[in-house]
């Protein structure tokens, strides 16, 4: 059965997420939770110099949710840690498909919690 | 693959005997009801009818049956229709946290004309507290509007109770029994109600027909203005069609009540039973006091709409409280009121059968529904089995 509630690119990526579960090496993680939804997202990073060497989510959340940190987790890997300012609503719809409106915050959440694991891993080194 | 629905309360299929009762009113018997030529005495005798057959569900007398377009204007005519018409007694309503929106919007918007309202809690079982009623009542207070059945959790007001306490000081009662009619036994002649909203769309009839009980003597203002039909308690040309499709619809349901108390009531109980056996999941709401079609279970370290869509993906319709899977991004207003922790909220799933259901629907979903817990589980970050 195919649902049009969503783009067939998120669905996809909901259906089968990328890069879930802890990565016990990472260089640094982060965990925010929107306090409006409830939706839980956790990322972790690991970086070889200034480059994305591995990316990896957890999440108790709606189909954008996962389905942006999924496609996050793919699309990171091996860029400079800088490109994250690449990410924005206009990036991930242009990958994946428009969300509806009530749904635009998800995007918000992935940008503000993968944002904040890189800034994490300086902080922590292994 | 059969594609599995449970999602009844929100709205059910068209029995295809309505469907069959309501064809001849589009293209034969059009005419306004208003009409004294054939075409339109012909369509006043098919409302007439069908104004009868929902009065017998309901034990009241078909005068008392006024048409509306839906559950929503059932309730706005109520609630406008006593507060208007009341003015001069007082200015102040009571209903609870946990009622449909077309109550609490319409109360909001009555606030803001000047009239009081107080928003009663309920317990964590859903029930309402008749101690807190007592204590909210004024002598100001002019009407009590509570719904017969949550839409979200199936629990059943204790209505009776409620009509004693009001009737003892003059208040009139209305209920908003979208959920409870066609689905457990309901007699106006012995339940004192003075308004009571009904939908079509919930009983396996059309969209786009409700009605509203108005007791024999109770007066309201009409909410509608135009000309002078159903006795000039709602004006607009009659939907004559919907109202037939209304009426079969109501007929049918009186049929099937016995059904509904033991078959479907069978089929939700082993469906939550079933589900009750995964660890981390609660039930919403009273067990007991509730109607036979509705389970509303909460399963921790998941999200709502991710549950919703996964069973979509595999044939399987319900519904969820949680946030931001309607329009809104606000989780369900019912499930926070019972208490319920944001959590719980988030990971809610609403089943609600109807007669149309078989054994093979529930087996279906627990064929599928652990696997998608199970898998969401895994994802979360505070979840360790």
């Amino acid at each position: 059965m195919e649902n049009s509630a969503y783009s067939p690119g998120l669905l996809e990526h909901y259906r089968a997420p990328r890069n879930v579960g802890v990565l016990p090496d990472a260089d640094g993680t982060a965990t925010r939770q929107n306090q409006v939804c409830g939706d839980v997202l956790q990322f972790f990073v690991r970086l070889s110099g200034e480059t994305v060497d591995e990316v990896r989510f957890k999440a108790e959340g709606c189909i954008p949710t996962v389905a942006l940190a999924s496609y996050t987790t793919e699309w990171l890997r091996g860029k400079k840690k800088g490109e994250i300012e690449r990410l924005d609503l206009a990036h991930f719809e242009d990958a994946l498909g428009s969300l509806p409106p009530h749904k635009i915050h998800a995007a918000a959440l992935v940008v503000e919690t993968l944002r904040a694991a890189l800034c994490d891993c300086g902080r922590n080194p292994h | 693959m059969n594609p599995v629905y449970l999602d009844n309360s929100a709205s059910t299929p068209v029995d295809p005997q309505v469907v069959e009762a309501m064809l001849p009113y589009f293209t034969e018997i059009y005419g306004n009801a208003s009409s004294i030529h054939t075409y339109g005495q012909r369509a006043r005798a098919a409302a007439e009818e069908a104004r009868g057959q929902i009065a017998r569900l309901v034990g009241a007398g078909a005068k008392e049956v006024v048409f509306t377009s839906g559950g929503t204007e059932s309730d706005n005519t109520a609630l406008r229709g006593v507060a208007y018409q009341q003015r001069d007694r007082g200015n102040h309503i009571i209903t609870s946290q946990i009622e449909h929106p077309a109550v609490l919007s319409t109360c909001k918007a009555l606030e803001l004309e000047g009239f009081e309202v107080t928003y009663l809690p309920v317990e964590p079982s859903g029930l309402l507290d008749l101690d807190r009623l007592r204590a909210a009542i004024t002598p100001r207070t002019t009407l009590i509007s509570i719904m017969h059945v949550n839409n979200e959790i199936g629990t059943i007001q204790p209505l009776a109770e409620i009509c004693d306490l009001a009737h003892g000081q003059k208040i009139l009662v209305h209920s908003d029994c979208v959920q409870s009619l066609g689905k457990i036994p309901i007699d106006l002649g012995s339940l004192p109600l003075d308004l009571a909203s009904f939908s079509g769309h919930k009983l396996h009839g059309p969209k786009g027909i409700g009605a509203l009980f108005v007791r024999k003597n109770v007066r309201l203002r009409p909410f509608m203005l135009g000309g002078s039909h159903e006795r000039k308690r709602r004006a607009g040309t009659e939907n004559v069609p919907g109202i037939v499709g209304f009426g079969k619809a109501a007929e049918l349901a009186g049929r099937h009540l016995d059904e509904m108390a033991t078959r479907v009531r069978g089929m939700r109980d082993r469906l939550e039973t079933a589900l009750l056996q995964i660890s981390g999941t609660i039930r919403n709401g009273d067990e007991k006091q509730r109607v036979p079609n509705i389970s509303n279970l909460s399963f921790e370290h998941t999200e709502g709409e991710g549950l919703l869509i996964s069973l979509d993906l595999e044939g399987i319709a319900v519904s969820t409280g949680a946030a931001c899977s309607s329009g809104s991004l606000e989780p369900s207003h019912v499930l926070v009121a019972l208490g319920r922790d944001k959590r719980d909220v988030h990971g809610s799933l609403r089943f609600s059968f109807s007669r149309m259901n078989t054994e093979n629907d529930l087996q279906r979903v627990l064929e599928v529904l652990p696997t998608i817990v199970q898998r969401m589980r895994s994802m979360s970050p505070s979840f360790s089995a």
